[in-house]
């Protein structure tokens, strides 16, 4: 003898129906404690004086420290490149001269501390985090520099007047596109060792590929080895690509390396050189 | 009659569905389980193999050879399209080819059969291993096909002097745009300690460009190649782009790689 199930009265059944709502309120109950447990659990207000001097301690990098090496060598660099750009008064020399390690320290001790904008500071406020949440504990090395560098640059622009820091602005874009299409071209050319290009194929190449880099490559590691080559967008490549070529692309392991791990290495191993004004 | 019919075919279905539900579970336990020990058996292999480790970029033996195959059929159509040699000449091409290839295979299973009792977990026969397979592991880096492959010296006997020049052509016009590419991400490196405007840059190209490039680059000095060029800039050329701040900090940095010309042919 056999026990059958007549599935659709067991649904339609006062029963089913109060299990199915008696399961969503256990699921809306188990959430509601989840969130409270995350409140709980997240950390107090940083007007905790304690907690924000472990913070800073550990999080702004020393006068030795490769990152603010890093840092006053992109400031002093960045100076340079407005002098060169624009006639500057005594009074803006002045403003620019007062950049120096201790601004920079500063500013990285601000930025750590910085309340964080936009839905995360939302989320991070309502779990009790409030705008005061340091970036540092989950900040990478060159999240930070790039953060400091920003503020470099607009605080080089805020001593300069409307056209000068037009002019100024204007010449960082060009170093940088100059610097992306660069890289472009090194790894067109690692490319271009194994597959062959076509002289249309290189240009065509570097287009595709320059929406695939936006990191600041460290090309002399490809160049070193060519075994690896940074994450491409391989439907931009394919549009480039004949089969044999791109069947050819499985050559190569995909490994993205960064100028700042390199850099960072670099400084304070080797003496730097370094435009004095 | 016909109620107890329609409990009993709906019994059938229910007992067919759970027979198939049965199936595919013990279809998918066991495919589970295989290809588990499929994965530990690779791993095992792996783990044992430094050719696998070193060489064969995370692929299989099989697959690392096919790509090394399909690599020198490429090379040779492309070859064919550079220069438009013949089929005679083109067979003669992938013939040398499939030579430098088992030539190669062949010294992969000697330092397979060289490293075959060393234990992955012991830092200094792993040491030795390196020592054994870096010069094949180079090899596939820079490609087998290489200047003193077999392949290369064919090449040479078989194109006519017309094919040749436009292969040459071709090649150089490649080392160029290499050497170019190396150049501006060497003066975009150079931007982080000197800081150039856009005049100052575009001028700098230009002067460069007017110089000779080097017909051939060695692998080993290729990332040093754009300070090479930068360090052999006349000094009142320089000065003629740079200021005098500016060509104080360019002579420090070039300065290391002035009368350097090792790995590089003109």
């Amino acid at each position: 003898m056999s026990i059958s199930i007549d599935w659709n009265r067991e649904c339609k059944s006062p029963m089913f129906l109060y299990r199915t709502k008696l399961n969503y309120r256990i699921a809306c109950s188990a959430l509601l404690i989840a969130a409270t447990v995350c409140l709980s659990a997240s950390p107090a207000k940083c007007d905790d004086e304690e907690f924000e001097a472990a913070v800073a301690v550990e999080g702004v990098p020393g006068p030795d420290d490769p990152q603010m090496q890093i840092l006053a060598r992109y400031a002093r660099v960045n100076c340079a490149l407005a002098r060169r750009v624009c006639k500057l008064s005594d009074e803006q020399e002045q403003q620019l001269a007062d950049l120096d390690d201790a601004w920079l320290k500063a500013e990285c001790e601000k930025l750590l501390r910085a309340p964080k904008e936009g839905a995360a500071a939302g989320f991070a406020r309502m779990f009790g985090l409030g705008g005061q949440a340091p970036v540092r504990p989950d900040a990478q090395p060159q999240q930070i520099i790039g953060l400091v560098s920003q503020e470099i640059d607009k605080r080089i622009k805020s001593c300069l007047n409307i056209d000068q820091a037009s002019a100024f602005n204007d010449e960082l874009d060009a170093r940088l596109k100059f610097r992306r299409e660069s890289h472009c071209e090194v790894i067109v050319g690692i490319l271009d060792k194994r597959l062959f290009l076509t002289d249309d194929q290189r240009i065509e190449l570097k287009a595709a590929i320059s929406g695939s880099l936006n990191k600041d490559v460290a090309w002399s590691i490809y160049l070193m080895n060519e075994n690896y080559l940074p994450t491409l967008s391989r439907p931009a490549i394919a549009k480039v690509l004949d089969k044999e070529q791109l069947a050819a692309l499985s050559q190569w392991r995909n490994a993205d390396f960064e100028s700042f791990q390199f850099e960072q290495q670099v400084m304070g191993q080797q003496e730097q050189f370094v435009i004095e004004k | 009659m016909k109620r107890s019919m329609r409990f009993f075919n709906c019994e059938i279905q229910r007992s067919k569905i759970a027979l198939i539900a049965t199936v595919i579970l013990t279809c998918t336990i066991s495919a589970a389980r295989q290809s588990a020990a499929q994965v530990q058996a690779r791993a095992a292999n792996v783990r044992q193999d430094v050719l696998a480790m070193w060489v064969f970029n995370q692929v299989d033996e099989s697959t690392f050879k096919k790509q090394l195959d399909d690599q020198a059929k490429m090379v040779v159509d492309r070859i064919v399209k550079i220069t438009g040699i013949e089929e005679s000449q083109r067979q003669k091409l992938l013939l040398a080819a499939t030579g430098d290839l088992s030539r190669f295979y062949r010294e992969l299973e000697t330092v397979r059969e060289k490293t075959k009792d060393f234990d992955i977990q012991n830092q200094e026969q792993m040491q030795k291993a390196w020592q054994i397979v870096s010069p094949v592991q180079q090899r596939v880096s820079q490609g087998i096909l290489n200047e003193t492959s077999l392949f290369e010296k064919l090449l040479e006997a078989v194109l006519t002097v017309d094919q040749r020049a436009a292969y040459d052509e071709y090649l150089q016009k490649r080392e160029r745009a290499l050497c170019t590419a190396v150049l501006h991400a060497t003066i975009a490196d150079m931007e982080k300690s000197l800081p150039l405007t856009v005049e100052q840059r575009t001028k700098l190209l230009a002067l460069l460009e007017a110089n000779p490039f080097p017909k051939k680059v060695q692998n080993g000095v290729l990332y040093n190649v754009g300070w090479l060029l930068l360090a052999r800039l006349d000094d009142a050329e320089v000065a003629k782009i740079l200021d005098a701040q500016q060509q104080k900090a360019f002579k420090q940095l070039t300065k290391q790689f002035e009368n350097q010309a090792g790995g590089l042919t003109w």
